[in-house]
């Protein structure tokens, strides 16, 4: 992703040639060069093309800089291309995405004019985010690849709809109302993805879900992904995903890449620590958390009147308002992004390398997936956590269930830990 | 990847030194982390050397061809959108707003003919963005029709941008605000006051509430049992942060509750034409309803749809 201090290949933008492969004629991306944890390097060394995907998939794929499956594609890609229902948790930020992305496209027949896939996402940036890598990934295809959530014209979608749409990625509310209007027509839908899937059956999605897979053809597939499994939505793949290939490839929760700092401070003393924070991270790009909406606002304020240019996102906003803050951020222009727990899970901006809590969060599911905004595919990153006395159970108690240590922050941060 | 959108699009950007930057990117080179600005002037610190006045460095009136700057050396960086950009982004009821990006700034560089023909207003418009926000202009509101004429004065901010709530005044706040100290604040010293590994018997001096770790993960199991949102809801703990709580917690954090909503807000054009500001015609018709009074015609509730 381009961004403040990525380079990409506006120098060495080459065209491949003489390969006598599908890569002739493509432009290849830049590498990122940046070291990678074992988070995604320990594969057993497949290649792209030992799933025997379609020349267009390839090629879209070489064309995404993708070299090598990571893990949990190693894994998925050929369990999901076999139409087997499949429970899959890997760590945040580890190519989940991807992994069911490439199997989707490759199991679709463009010249079957009905919708085929439905991947589901429980937030409505994220759906944007994944769809756009549907079309990215599938623009060599053929595929017609739709997003609909809340917060846009019922209208607009309605009149897509018309139109052919292979794949839709959707937010719950938003298909089930075009589902049940009979305008989206599932009933050709055979593969069903649920990403973030312990969020999507959340008890205010799950009865949304259930009525969605109903409208789905008898015959599907379901697959869930997820960095966490919460032993709630045991009930659910019990009754809703029969005889599941599972691939967990989480020996621990956290990842490698991420370095743990706790600052300890009074309540009043937060903005002034932050600001010192500022001056002493290299900060590429961050993501910091606050935990309600007025606190996402009155942040950001303060960070503008120290100086420092900001973005802020949450859920009250308008959804206009919030994608174009979520688009600009992501090319970098601005460093901060202010948010609540709104952008918690599945954001995936490769330039952030500092993730900060602001507020400690209630629980480790939640903690979990914010540092994972960090650290993207196994690079490295930094979260710095603001600890209060009335925190400090919350500390523990995170250390604990997720088996990590959350350090002091030292003096001196080497930045060799989050600085690639 | 495709070439970074960014190239091309004009910059401003504050060295570690407060000076001020503007220039158009033309390149940004990861490996070594530095990034060059085509057509630069130097702003000088324009009153961000606060702390130490002696620091006053003041706009050069050269324009550099070319610079380069190393990652390091930058403190804070902004993009002045392209008007193109702007135009696949914008929401509805900002459309009004089409902006010429560097107006403020670009008044004093003289690299914008278009905003010449009214350069006393320009004057001014950058009087107003230094008062309200120094660092960063984001852009002006110099609009293409009459309606806006008479308050193109007045910079606007796009939502979501932290210059926008300069303008949004603070809620219950206290009346002495102790302002953000200059000086660093000492970590290592108050780390010194807390020990993480407090002994979770040792209730006596415990007054929160001890949370007992749940067994967390196995892999084997697939399943966790870390504490989460839905586990939270089942026993009944609401983890959101709202009510008394949250009032009082705000104003020990930031010395006031919240800002005032967006729809009580004035926007921009309130010492304009348009009375006091306090007209409050949309008060009420929820948080769609901004830009009270002002209706484009065409879709005046873009947001009917929520769902």
């Amino acid at each position: 992703m381009a961004s403040v201090s990525q380079n990409p290949s506006q120098n060495g933008k080459s065209v491949v040639s003489g390969t006598g492969t599908y890569r002739d004629g493509l432009v290849a991306p830049s590498k990122d060069t940046r070291y990678k944890t074992e988070d995604v390097t320990d594969t057993k060394g497949r290649e792209f093309e030992d799933f025997f995907l379609k020349r267009e998939l390839l090629m879209g794929i070489f064309e995404k800089g993708f070299e090598r499956p990571s893990p949990i594609q190693e894994e998925a890609i050929p369990i999901i291309l076999q139409d087997r229902n499949v429970l899959a948790r890997a760590k945040n930020g580890t190519g989940k995405t991807a992994a069911y992305i490439i199997p989707c496209l490759e199991k679709t027949n463009p010249e079957q004019k009905t919708i085929q896939v439905i991947i589901l996402i429980p937030t409505r940036e994220l759906a944007l985010q994944t769809s756009a890598i549907v079309k990215e990934m599938g623009k060599h295809m053929g595929i017609q690849c739709m997003v609909t959530t809340g917060g846009t014209s019922l209208k607009d979608d309605i009149m897509r709809l018309y139109n052919t749409v292979h794949i839709i990625v959707a937010t719950p509310g938003r298909i089930l109302d075009l589902s049940s209007k009979k305008v989206a027509d599932l009933s050709e839908v055979k593969t069903i993805i649920m990403d973030e899937a312990d969020k999507l059956l959340s008890p205010e999605f799950q009865p949304v879900l259930e009525q969605i897979i109903n409208n789905c053809n008898e015959q599907h597939q379901i697959c869930l992904f997820s960095a966490t499994f919460p032993v709630t939505v045991r009930g659910f793949c019990k009754k809703f995903v029969p005889n599941p290939y599972s691939i967990n490839l989480m020996d621990e929760l956290t990842l490698r890449g991420i370095t743990q700092f706790y600052a300890y401070v009074e309540e009043r003393q937060k903005v002034h620590c932050l600001n010192t924070l500022f001056s002493k991270l290299e900060i590429n790009q961050s993501i910091i958390f606050c935990n309600s909406v007025n606190r996402v606002e009155l942040l950001a304020k303060k960070i503008t009147e120290l100086g420092y240019s900001c973005y802020y996102i949450h859920a009250k906003m308008q959804q206009a308002n919030r994608n174009r803050v979520f688009h600009e951020f992501r090319n970098g222009a601005t460093r901060h992004l202010v948010t609540s727990d709104l952008f918690t899970r599945g954001i995936d901006i490769q330039s952030v390398n500092v993730v900060i809590n602001f507020d400690f969060p209630k629980n480790s599911e939640t903690y979990l997936h914010r540092i994972g905004r960090s650290g993207r595919f196994g690079h490295l990153g930094l979260a710095v956590n603001l600890i209060t006395y009335d925190d400090r159970h919350s500390l523990r108690r995170v250390e604990q269930e997720l088996g990590t240590e959350i350090r002091p922050i030292p003096p001196v941060i080497d930045r060799s830990l989050y600085v690639g | 990847m495709a070439q970074n959108p960014l190239l091309g699009n004009r910059i401003s950007l504050i060295s570690k030194k407060d000076i001020r930057y503007e220039g158009i990117l033309y390149s940004i080179n990861e490996a070594d982390s530095t990034l060059a600005l085509q057509n630069v002037r130097a702003f000088g610190t324009e009153g961000r050397e606060k702390v130490d006045s002696s620091n006053y460095i003041g706009p050069q009136d050269a324009v550099h061809p070319y610079l380069l700057f190393r990652g390091c050396d930058i403190k804070d960086l902004h993009v002045h959108e392209s008007e193109a950009k702007l135009e696949k982004t914008r929401a509805p009821e900002a459309a009004h707003h089409t902006a010429h990006t560097n107006a403020t700034v670009s008044d004093k560089s003289n690299t914008q003919p278009q905003v010449d023909s009214s350069a006393t207003h320009g004057k001014d418009d950058t009087k107003v963005a230094q008062k309200t926000k120094p660092v960063i202009v984001e852009q002006g509101n110099i609009g293409s029709n009459k309606s806006k004429q008479s308050r193109k004065s007045i910079p606007v901010h796009q939502v979501g941008t932290g210059a926008s709530l300069l303008s949004r005044k603070a809620r219950g706040s206290v009346t002495v605000v102790p302002a953000t100290p200059s000086e660093e604040f000492d970590i290592q010293s108050k780390l010194a006051e807390f020990t993480k590994d407090v002994p979770s018997k040792d209730q006596s001096d415990d007054t929160g509430d001890i949370l007992e770790p749940s067994k967390s993960y196995e892999k084997d199991d697939f399943f966790d049992s870390i504490s989460c949102d839905s586990l939270d809801n089942q026993h009944g703990i609401d983890n959101r942060l709202r009510g008394a709580k949250e009032r009082n917690l705000n104003t020990e954090t930031f010395g006031a509750v919240a800002l005032n909503s967006q729809r009580r807000r004035r926007r921009g054009g309130g010492r304009g034409g348009r009375g006091r500001g306090r007209g409050g015609r949309g008060r009420g018709r929820g948080r769609n309803g901004n830009r009270w009074g002002l209706s484009n015609s065409s879709d005046s509730r873009p947001q009917a749809a929520t769902s």
